[in-house]
Order: structure tokens, then C-alpha cells, then sequence
């Protein structure tokens, strides 16, 4: 069972990052899920110190990538260089070939770059020059973007926002949050205070746990019916994809082992839904300025709302 | 005259307690008292339904009754802890396909009871 797993990780990641368990949570959620995350939040608001002190937590092979507009993919997937000894081309790895992969700022990079990255979440592999690789197992995207920003981004496109499992807003702490950080930072605080807390094969465990959890069939009948609600309404151009739902199913079940549970209930599938969806739902342009809808965050729980979940 | 007025009284209080048995009769019958665990939950959903005709369609049990604990006081805290075991041992049987035993699901049929009228579930 992993019901101690999530507290053990907060505890541990609550020695450097302050008030972000809620976020914490997602993340090791989504990891056992195999999933990729997108952190969305204006700067400073502790996305980076998070996913740092996440992969240190875990004891996880920790890579930053700082996306900016001259950027090539090769910077990213790597490529062939001639080794001179043998006179050959070699593969050399870039920086995606690691554990936790952190995406800093995805959206300052032309779409070409931010695509290089699409092979790499979807089948956990590069492919260059025509030579493929797998990637270390377990690997995890987790890119950043500052939604306020609207000069010199390029916003991410349909088909890529869809590859993220979850997109989890960053807003302000609180003032008693704040407070904390304050106070943390006048000492010393480095990331060497969080230590791995995983025996050796634990995440393999975890992993096998998450996907010996069981679904009913009313549970699977039941998250379709959260897409095609988010399809038919008039006020969306663009609801949840197919691959949204595997994903929402598959956070689901994480979120239950994490739970200590080997099944799914109707609340994980709801606790989850806005975080999985609401990135990959696009509103009508004249519904959201007629102001028939006040975002997807705020759509989906309306959805969430009007869909009968078995009981 | 006065015996007719006696005997016209007496079917009329006959017919009082008729109807009153009758009542009586049709509410033990909608609670039953030996209900299984899926009926207690089902007869919990009927009333709910009832009682709070604005609560959403997509409720979950679990927030449902954590809504209902802030609001029906007439429940003991004791029954409390007992309704929520057992939706534990609802959800892992109604979702995880496992038997439950020792179940006691006559505090859920009477929470369904107690449902507090003419209020509306806190949103």
C-alpha cells in the first residue's frame, strides 16, 4: 500500500518548499501516473524550488532546460558528434535524458523546440537522425509557463498542451505562507535539506501498485460522459480528446493508491478532472465575451456538477 | 338523532385511525428496518432527492455526506462514525468489487430519516 508514500514526500519536500503540499501532491501523483506536468503561475512563486526538491525527494536524475528563443532541438534531444578515435558519429544524450526534466519557461521557445519534446512525452523516446532511444524510466516533464506574459511567447500549441497530464495553477501564498518564507529565508535554506526518502525499488513497487488498482465498469462509463459533456456544450470549440480521458483514469488511479485504496472512486476521478482537463478544453471565442462562461476552470466544474457519478 | 351523531362519530374516529395506520404502515414499510447495504444507499438517494431538490446531479457520496454532517444535527456523533464506515465498506464493494461483512447499514436508512427539512444543503 502507499497510503504513508504522499505524507512522507510533503514532509520532506515541506522542509525547503512552503504551502505548496496541494501542489506537491499533484506532482507525485502524476509521476506514478507517467504523466507530464504543466506548472502555470507568474515568477517567483516557487515552481522551479518545487520541482527541484520533488526529483531530490524521490533521489531522481534532475535535468533544467531554460527555454529561449534561440533555441534548436538538438539543445534538447542531442545529437551525433564525430568522435575522432574511432571515426565515427557518435550519439550524444542531451539533457531530456534524465528522470524529472524541468522545461523552464516552455513558452519563450519557437514551436518547433516545444514539439522536439512531443515524441518524448508520448512514447518516452528520442528520435534523431533517424537513430532512437528510450529514455530513462521513470522520466517526467515538468514544464513551466507564466500565463501573464504576452510578448515574446509563443503559446503552446492544441496538440502539445494535450500531452500534459495535469496543469496545476500557481497562485499567491498566503500572507501566513509568506510570512514563513520570510522567516525560512534569513537562514541558510538550501535543497540539500531534502533528502531521498525511497528505498532502493520503492518506486518500482509504487508504480506496480498504481496499476494493479481496479476500475468498475461504471467508473469507466462514467469519465466519458465528463468528455462528452465538455463536447457538446456550445460555449467550447474544443473539449476533452480521448487521450485526456486515459490520462484523467490514469491519475485517478494513482491518486487512489496514494489513498491506500485498489480502487477507484467517483471522488478521484472529480478531485482530478479540472486539473486534467480544463488546459485541453478551448472556450468559444463570442460564449467567453458574451461572458456565457467564465473560463474552463470554472466550465468544468460546472460539468463536474450536471454528470451523474455512479453511486 | 344522538345515536346516529355517536355512530357517525365513531366510523369518523375509525377512519382517523385507519388512515393514521395507514401512514403509520407506508413510512415503517419506506425505511425498512433489515435493509441491505445497497438499499440503505439507495433509500438515501431517494430522500435526498426529495428533500433538497437544488442539490446537484453529480454529487459524490462522500461529499454529500460531509455537507449533511455540518447540517443534520440531529444525527449522534456516534451514528457519524458508523455511516462512515460504512460507505467505506459501500465504496470498496460498489467500486472494488469487494464483499462486505459485518456491516450495519441501519444508521444510513436513518439518517435518511433525519434528513433535516426545509433547508437546503450547504454549497
Amino acid at each position: 500500500m502507499l497510503d504513508d508514500l504522499r505524507p512522507r514526500v510533503l514532509s520532506e519536500i515541506g522542509n525547503v518548499v512552503v504551502g505548496r503540499e496541494e501542489e506537491a501532491s499533484l506532482l507525485l501523483t502524476c509521476l506514478l501516473a507517467r504523466g507530464h506536468v504543466l506548472l502555470e503561475g507568474v515568477p517567483g512563486v516557487s515552481k522551479t524550488l518545487l520541482a527541484r526538491a520533488f526529483s531530490n525527494c524521490l533521489g531522481l536524475k534532475f535535468s533544467r532546460i531554460q527555454f529561449t528563443p534561440d533555441m534548436l532541438p538538438l539543445d534538447i534531444l542531442g545529437g551525433f558528434v564525430f568522435n575522432m578515435k574511432t571515426r565515427e558519429f557518435d550519439f550524444k544524450e542531451g539533457p531530456v535524458f534524465t528522470n524529472i526534466l524541468l522545461a523552464d519557461e516552455i513558452n519563450r521557445t519557437a514551436p518547433k523546440v516545444q514539439s522536439a519534446l512531443l515524441e518524448a512525452m508520448q512514447e518516452v523516446q528520442v528520435t534523431v537522425e533517424g537513430h532512437t532511444s528510450a529514455l530513462p524510466h521513470p522520466f517526467m516533464v515538468i514544464a513551466t509557463q507564466n500565463p501573464a506574459e504576452f510578448e515574446g511567447v509563443y503559446p503552446l500549441p492544441e496538440n502539445e498542451k494535450d500531452r500534459f497530464t495535469m496543469r496545476i495553477p500557481f497562485g499567491y501564498p498566503s500572507h501566513a505562507v509568506e510570512f514563513e518564507i520570510l522567516k525560512r529565508n534569513l537562514a541558510d535554506m538550501d535543497l540539500s535539506l531534502v533528502r531521498p526518502i525511497l528505498r532502493s525499488g520503492e518506486l518500482e513497487e509504487a508504480f506496480k501498485i498504481v496499476d494493479a488498482v481496479k476500475v468498475s465498469d461504471d467508473i469507466l462509463h462514467y469519465i466519458p460522459r465528463i468528455a462528452e459533456k465538455t463536447r457538446s456544450d456550445n460555449r467550447i470549440s474544443l473539449g476533452a480528446s480521448p487521450r485526456a480521458l486515459v490520462q484523467l483514469l490514469q491519475v485517478s488511479r494513482a491518486n487512489a493508491a496514494l489513498d491506500g485504496r485498489e480502487f477507484v472512486t467517483p471522488d478521484d476521478v472529480k478531485k482530478l478532472a479540472k486539473v486534467s482537463l480544463s488546459h485541453r478544453i478551448r472556450l468559444d471565442r463570442s460564449a467567453a465575451l458574451k461572458g456565457l462562461v467564465q473560463g474552463t476552470d470554472a466550465f468544468v466544474d460546472q460539468v463536474l456538477d450536471v454528470v451523474k457519478p455512479p453511486r | 338523532m344522538v345515536t346516529e351523531v355517536v355512530y357517525f362519530l365513531i366510523a369518523a374516529n375509525a377512519a382517523v385511525y385507519v388512515v393514521l395506520a395507514i401512514g403509520l404502515s407506508r413510512r415503517l414499510n419506506k425505511f425498512p428496518r433489515d435493509a441491505t447495504l445497497e438499499e440503505a444507499f439507495k433509500i438515501l438517494e431517494e430522500e435526498l432527492k426529495k428533500r433538497y431538490p437544488d442539490l446537484p446531479e453529480g454529487y459524490t457520496w462522500n461529499e454529500v455526506l460531509t455537507k449533511l454532517k455540518r447540517s443534520a444535527t440531529k444525527t449522534k456523533r456516534s451514528d457519524w462514525v458508523n455511516i462512515e464506515n460504512t460507505l467505506k465498506q459501500y465504496e470498496a464493494f460498489r467500486y472494488g468489487g469487494v464483499d462486505y461483512k459485518e456491516v450495519d447499514p441501519r444508521t444510513v436508512v436513518r439518517l435518511a430519516q433525519q434528513l433535516p427539512r426545509g433547508e437546503k444543503v450547504v454549497r
